[in-house]
């Protein structure tokens, strides 16, 4: 399970805010006016006594223990055995917002229809056998990775011994 | 989209001052018996506020069989309390537990947002109760959950979820 489960990871070095990643998450899922899956956040940090603002997008994070499933009364939030993916069934949803209130990352969205709904890791993508999402394949800075922690570490890990390796020949 | 009240659990310290507010908005004096909100006190040193959630598909609603559950103009779940016969079928149905019986009217009641403009939010000394809409409180959260991330991972300059 654990080594299946897809997750997200965002390289905030690389975010520059363009908001690429929402626009086409809106596209994807056909989503109107009010509910964001993905929201880019701006946070102020102070790093070596410089403020700058860094950009982080919030999706889900499709949790291993998800507080919003045991949240839901009426078992609309599910978790995909294959990928570990969280999903909600809207047939079943009563849009009481208990989902929203016990997760700590705003994640849940309530729309025009009152019931949740929430970033899918773009499932039906992975369902049609592409790769990625669609906020994936919209990062123009590459700054979003979605798989297994294994491919996002192998990925990582690639990225910095190619940077670490641009340092020496500077150096030398 | 309608306004909630948003409940903040962690925040609530268990001064029941929302049950007083409400029973004094209600009733014109103080019986916690007949408090729309209630404040639960766990064994753990936590308490747990239980209102009603405004539903969007009310179960309550399905439930009374004398109508008198409806919703209103502004999408609010309200009640006619004159035509309850108290038979508790609502409050069978509540997931929550936010369906009261006050005894002495032999009434069932539930948190009706006191028309838009609810007492207990004014009332709450923590902030744990606020009144707004629910993608307000959604993009509060993930600001404050970024930024959190952003204090835990401050010596590094590089945050990542």
């Amino acid at each position: 399970m654990t080594n299946r489960q897809k997750t997200i990871y965002v390289d905030t070095r690389r975010c520059m805010n363009c908001r690429a990643c929402e626009t086409a998450c809106k596209l994807e899922n056909g989503l109107p006016a009010g509910p964001r899956w993905t929201m880019v956040t701006e946070i102020e940090v102070t790093v070596d006594g410089v403020n700058k603002t860094e950009f982080l997008p919030m999706p889900c994070l499709h949790c291993g223990d998800p507080a919003c499933m045991k949240a839901c009364p009426t078992g609309a939030i599910s978790k995909r055995t294959e990928d570990g993916i969280v999903l909600v069934d809207k047939e079943k949803c009563i849009g009481c917002r208990q989902c929203l209130w016990a997760c700590q990352f705003g994640v849940p969205q309530f729309g025009i229809d009152g019931r949740m709904e929430k970033c899918t890791l773009c499932a039906h993508r992975f369902d049609d056998g592409l790769n990625n999402t669609a906020c994936q394949a919209a990062c123009q800075a590459e700054a979003i990775i979605v798989g297994t922690v294994d491919e996002i570490s192998a990925k990582v890990r690639e990225r910095y011994a190619n940077s670490s390796r641009n340092l020496r020949k500077m150096e030398f | 989209m309608k306004k909630v009240l948003v409940v903040d659990q962690e925040r609530c310290n268990g001064c029941q001052l929302c049950m007083m507010g409400c029973s004094m908005k209600k009733q014109d004096w103080v019986d916690f018996a007949s408090a729309r909100i209630r404040v639960a006190q766990l064994d753990n040193d936590l308490s747990l506020v239980t209102t009603c959630n405004q539903c969007e598909e009310p179960l309550c609603l399905t439930a009374c069989l004398m109508e008198v559950i409806q919703r209103n103009t502004k999408g609010y779940v309200v009640r006619e309390e004159s035509a309850c016969i108290a038979c508790e079928a609502c409050a069978a149905m509540c997931s929550f537990g936010a369906i009261h019986i006050v005894r002495h009217h032999e009434v069932a009641v539930s948190c009706d947002l006191c028309s838009g403009n609810p007492v207990c939010v004014g009332f709450c000394p923590t902030g744990a109760l606020q009144f707004k809409e629910s993608m307000d409180e959604s993009c509060d959260r993930r600001e404050n959950a970024a930024k959190r991330m952003a204090l835990a991972v401050r010596i590094s300059g590089h945050l990542g979820p």
